[in-house]
């Protein structure tokens, strides 16, 4: 797989004790292995909310994960499953803050609550924004799929258990986001 | 990759830009394997934006380590860790200034010290309730200790009283600084955590501390520089959360936590955690672990993570059971 999660693999077991009892050096590998791509994933979903979800989603996951027993996938599917409804939560939460005003077209306000440029956040490498930002262009279920697929290196199973969606429904997705992201390309003659 | 885990083994013929030769091509797209060498240009575009998709980690897609590197300390107050392990609270990192662990900071394992410097000692504590600390360390912070969210400084009149420390505006609260954390609240613990610090420290330190506004909010909500001691021996752990665990009347006197039973109560030591339970079991739920029963309202633990595998029977909250560091209920409204 080419996806951002670099694989902890053998060692998995070791380091995920090592984080149930408290070391801390096990703590920063799990978080560097996994973060890029979380942080990419929550960029998906909500660019708004991306930065405060990835630091409270570690908040949950310091908390609960001595009662976590798995693999590293499990892990994964279990990290990105609480960011995911987190995320939807604080999407909420902001959505409810938004005024229902409306507004006078063309006010700088009208469209919404301003969506930080991710351009000049400078989180990724400029190859890795743009293709973000292609992925972003898809419908929602298709830009998730792809994601957890390729960066976070999920397998249809694991993917579908984040996405509350059946493995079908996960596969269809995946297939129609290639697709589509494949006509992006070419019709704006994108490269990388 | 394995052939039943590709993406389209039972998938209908769709349109598409690949023609007949999907399955091998895109399954070679999303497993990073080599195209076959008649791909068509598109697929070529999709893998050369997927490598990208999936690129090396960037310095700024680290840069909340430190905030969750203090989360995890408040896990884990007794845990080992190497002399110069670990960052200050509030030099967090930032993109592309990756830093250093410093040498300078052997007191690595004075976990909850991180979230007194944050709270007790001046200067931060400022800086954290005017909201001006990064995004990711803030959030800790809130859902830690009760200062504001990130975003939260501009109060609007819908949320102003949500965020605002309740010890400002607590009737007879006795607090003298208005921007101060409540100790009566579930701030408490940290506060306490703070105060049970500042003892064993040396002179310096503990005249530092003796004039910060964590401890002033202590002493107001003991009732009495001489009562903070009793007050803080009875105070719960933020997550135990059951009724009681706060001290609304500043009267040390939750069920089940004595000063002489802190099996019940907070840990004043360092024990290890395998040596004694983080958290007290909710009365309510037995067998549970309190963390994840009556947690903050956001907590996946209790209000939307998955359970750990064989671990799926505790997730509900008592209803009023538990309230987030700015009084707001656990509750979530139905929508």
């Amino acid at each position: 797989m080419i996806h951002t999660c670099a694989v902890i693999g053998d060692a998995f077991p070791a380091v995920l004790a090592g984080v149930q009892r408290g070391d801390e050096r096990s703590f920063d590998q799990l978080y560097r292995d996994s973060n890029p791509a979380l942080v990419r994933y929550l960029r998906i979903l909500d660019p708004r909310t991306a930065d405060d979800v990835a630091a409270e989603t570690w908040i949950s996951v310091v908390r609960s994960i001595k009662r976590f027993a798995g693999d590293e996938p499990g892990w994964r599917s279990w990290l990105f499953t609480i960011a995911r409804r987190r995320s939807v939560e604080e999407t909420r939460r902001v959505m409810r803050r938004v005024p229902t005003v409306d507004l006078p077209e063309g006010h700088p306000d009208a469209d919404g609550p301003p969506v930080r440029d991710t351009a000049e956040d400078a989180l990724q490498n400029l190859d890795t924004r743009a293709a973000l930002a292609a992925v972003a262009q898809l419908p929602r279920l298709q830009a998730e799929v792809v994601v957890l697929r390729v960066v976070a290196g999920l397998d249809v199973a694991r993917v579908a258990e984040v996405v509350g969606r059946s493995p079908g429904a996960v596969r269809v997705a995946a297939h129609r986001g290639v697709q589509n992201l494949a006509k992006i390309l070419a019709e704006r003659g994108v490269t990388q | 990759m394995t052939r039943s885990d590709d993406l389209f083994g039972d998938m209908p013929t769709l349109p598409s830009t690949f023609d007949k030769r999907d399955d091998d091509i895109l399954a070679a797209l999303v497993s990073g394997t080599p195209l076959p060498s008649d791909a068509p240009v598109e697929a070529r575009l999709v893998a050369d934006l997927f490598t990208a998709l999936a690129g090396p980690p960037s310095a700024g897609e680290t840069a909340g380590l430190e905030a969750a590197r203090l989360a995890f300390r408040a896990e884990h107050p007794g845990a080992y860790r190497p002399a110069g392990y670990g960052a200050a609270p509030h030099r967090v990192a930032r993109p592309g200034a990756r830093r250093r662990p410093s040498p300078s900071r052997g007191g690595g394992r004075l976990v909850a010290a991180s979230i007194l410097g944050l709270l007790g000692l001046g200067g931060v504590t400022g800086a954290a309730f005017a909201g001006v600390l990064p995004d990711a360390l803030q959030t800790v912070a809130h859902r830690l200790l009760g200062v504001p969210a990130p975003g939260s400084t501009g109060h609007g009149a819908n949320h102003s009283s949500g965020h605002r420390p309740s010890g400002s505006t607590a009737p007879g609260g006795g607090s003298t600084h208005t921007t101060g954390p409540d100790a009566t609240g579930p701030t408490a613990y940290g506060l306490c955590t703070a105060y049970d610090r500042s003892r064993t420290g040396t002179a310096g330190p503990r005249a530092a501390y003796a004039h910060s506004r964590g401890y002033s909010a202590l002493v107001a909500a003991a009732g009495g520089e001489a009562q903070v001691a009793t007050y803080c021996a009875a105070v719960l752990h933020p997550s135990a959360g059951a009724p009681g665990a706060t001290h609304p009347a500043g009267k040390p006197s939750a069920p089940g936590s004595s000063p002489g039973n802190p099996a019940g109560g907070r840990r004043t030591e360092t024990g290890r955690p395998s040596d004694a339970p983080t958290h007290p079991v909710h009365p309510s739920h037995p067998g549970s672990s309190a963390s994840s029963s009556a947690g903050l309202s956001s907590d996946p633990a209790s209000s939307s993570a998955p359970a750990a595998p064989g671990n799926r029977s505790h997730t509900k909250v008592p209803p009023g059971s538990s309230h987030t560091p700015q009084g707001r209920t656990v509750t979530r409204s139905p929508h």
